[in-house]
């Protein structure tokens, strides 16, 4: 067995992907009066929901307090700096009909603020510190919101993409040049 | 001074209904003004496996509240998996949960196959469930030494699991090269394939020796007063107060919530196989206990199913036959080629991945084990996620011990099977 495969490369004439429709949670927000733009899926079939901040609270409380739906379960939340905003990313579970959404909220970077999911799931309690902690975004009506895995201490935003980690002068070389190393030897596509 | 004050108490009765020698201790319990104290528990305790720190507030012994503080483990898996190519970090992911470290580039190779869609052998998927299978039984067997050792089991019950821990750390030693950062499961199927009679020698081992040691367990363990007294009735989770905790794995099966990736949505090729998930309804300490006892039986059973199933059977001589290629008047190849064949090997350090997006989940010792990758289509992934059960496994523990006595504090957090390199990540 081979361990290393490259994909088949893009083919040069490809027609523009035709935006996807909304799917089955997307609808049923729909009828409830939210508005959502639907990603499509994910690779593993996993439907994707882009949402507004101010719809989050509303959306997550009738997702979860439906009881055909039912998402009972927060498995993880993440936090991405994008090219133009960050990013709040909600994977949802239901352990009756075994079925998940991902819900995104984009994040101006200049007043990254959310509203907090804490008091609906606890489990986002602590994502959410985690995500203030290793991105900065604030998610307001938490209940203690404070760094959970860095000193209280600690300066800047360790996940954001201009973060310059300090000089870490036991273990070597400063750890930029990794990465420096890493841009320049690596090729990234413009987009 | 001291004397009159002794006997001033023991005048007014209060001293006898202290010692609770008096019957009616609600009225003592009034009479006593207590203070509220803060004390603080770690990071160094031998009993927080690791480096976890809480701060308790305790009323005289019972605990009224807590609060865990993480982080002292964090060494930035998420930074690194950002600045490594896909190939490179492959060999960090074992030491995110350093006790499961087939279920952790179980998970992280799953992500990336789900976005490239790569079909793996299927030979490969067998031998993979072998080994996270393996890979469970040591982890539920260094639970449970550390979890009588915290319970005061002081006469050396761990080394009885230490010695079967180190029986199958061998074996996956000898198909990984390591004892405990395999680096084993790649990307397309696994590192090797099995050595010839490795197979044959686990199944000796489990069928001989492993099912009568686990007997022995429980003889020490599980109908001891003193073990059943510390542990039963002792820390109830409710479970739907975990399912909003995040809380999985035995923990939550503990309590009655039926919830097995395995079983829930199959990945690899669990949906071939016939296995039982141990649920229990008791939510105690004890039944915390009992669930992992009864995995270990089930996982054992189940690497000898999958080694039964395993297509292709036993693997061929491979040694043997490299001494008859090499060996002989005339042979195949010259033991030199084999060499350089070996080490001038072109590996290529860059694999390209995506543009996608995907959430693998594995069901590691300690609950659902998941990985939420994002690429973009170069070698380096955009962003790496780790859903660490143990993470949300802690976060609970300030509802368990309310209420509870500090000396059970350490039973508590204990039976949660926390591992604190899979909480800070």
């Amino acid at each position: 067995m081979s361990t290393e495969q490259t994909p088949p490369p893009p083919p040069q004439a490809a027609p523009p992907p035709a935006p996807p429709l909304a799917g089955e949670f997307g609808k049923f927000l729909k009828n409830k009066g939210i508005n959502s733009t639907p990603l499509g899926n994910d690779a593993g079939s996993i439907e994707m929901l882009e949402l507004e901040t101010k719809d989050l609270v509303n959306a997550c409380k009738l997702l979860k307090g439906s009881s055909e739906i039912d998402f009972n379960f927060l498995v993880l939340m993440t936090s991405v700096e994008t090219k133009k905003c960050f990013q709040s990313i909600y994977t949802l579970h239901s352990t009756k009909n075994k079925k998940s959404l991902r819900i995104k909220v984009n994040v101006p970077k200049d007043n990254a603020k959310v509203p907090s999911v804490s008091l609906i799931w606890i489990t986002a309690n602590w994502y959410e510190r985690e995500a203030y902690d290793m991105m900065g975004i604030v998610y307001t009506d938490h209940p203690n919101l404070k760094r959970i895995l860095n000193p209280e201490n600690w300066e800047g935003y360790p996940l954001r993409k201009d973060y310059i980690p300090p000089v870490d002068s036991l273990n070597g070389p400063h750890p930029l040049t990794e990465t420096e190393y890493a841009e320049r030897t690596l090729s990234k596509p413009n987009s | 001074m001291l004397k009159e004050h002794l006997a001033n108490l023991i005048h007014k009765g209060a001293f006898l209904k202290s010692m609770s020698i008096v019957k009616d201790t609600n009225q003592t319990e009034k009479s006593f003004k207590t203070d509220e104290m803060v004390i603080n528990m770690g990071p160094q305790h031998p009993s927080t496996h690791g480096v976890l720190r809480l701060i308790l507030k305790l009323d005289g012994e019972t605990v009224k509240d807590c609060e865990p503080v993480i982080g002292y483990l964090h060494r930035g898996m998420e930074w690194l998996g950002q600045n490594r190519t896909y190939v490179q970090y492959q060999a960090l992911v074992d030491r995110v949960d350093y006790l499961a470290g087939m279920s952790d580039s179980h998970a992280y190779i799953l992500a990336i196959e789900k976005i490239a869609n790569i079909k793996v052998p299927l030979r490969a998927e067998y031998i993979r469930i072998i080994c996270s299978e393996l890979n469970r039984i040591i982890s539920h067997l260094l639970w449970l030494g550390i979890f009588m050792l915290d319970l005061g089991a002081m006469m050396g019950f761990p080394f009885y699991t230490f010695r079967d821990r180190e029986t199958i750390l061998s074996f996956l030693e000898e198909i990984s090269g390591q004892r405990m950062m395999f680096n084993y499961i790649r990307i397309g199927g696994v590192f090797k394939d099995l050595p010839k009679g490795w197979t044959r020698k686990v199944k000796k081992w489990i069928n001989e020796e492993f099912f009568k040691y686990v007997d022995e367990y429980e003889a020490i363990a599980t109908n001891n007063p003193i073990f059943l007294v510390r542990t039963q009735n002792v820390g109830y989770l409710d479970p739907k107060l975990a399912v909003s905790y995040g809380v999985t794995g035995p923990n939550l099966r503990a309590s009655g919530f039926d919830l097995d990736l395995r079983k829930h949505n199959p990945y690899s090729v669990y949906d071939k196989l016939k296995f039982n998930v141990p649920t229990l309804t008791g939510g105690d300490t004890f039944s915390r206990y009992k669930c992992r006892i009864e995995e270990l039986r089930e996982s054992a059973k189940l690497v000898l199913q999958t080694i039964d199933k395993l297509p292709g059977g036993d693997t061929e001589d491979l040694e043997k036959n490299k001494v008859q290629l090499t060996s002989g008047d005339n042979p195949a190849y010259k033991a030199e080629d084999l060499m350089v064949l070996a080490k001038g090997k072109n590996v290529p350090m860059g694999y390209k991945c995506g543009p996608g997006e995907a959430y693998a989940a594995v069901e590691s010792p300690r609950g659902q084990l998941g990985v939420h990758l994002i690429a973009d289509g170069t070698a380096v992934p955009y962003r790496i996620k780790w859903r660490s059960p143990s993470f949300n496994n802690v976060s609970i523990l300030p509802e368990l011990v309310k209420g509870h006595p500090v000396a059970d504090t350490v039973a508590i957090f204990s039976s949660l099977d926390v591992i604190l390199p899979d909480v800070d990540r």
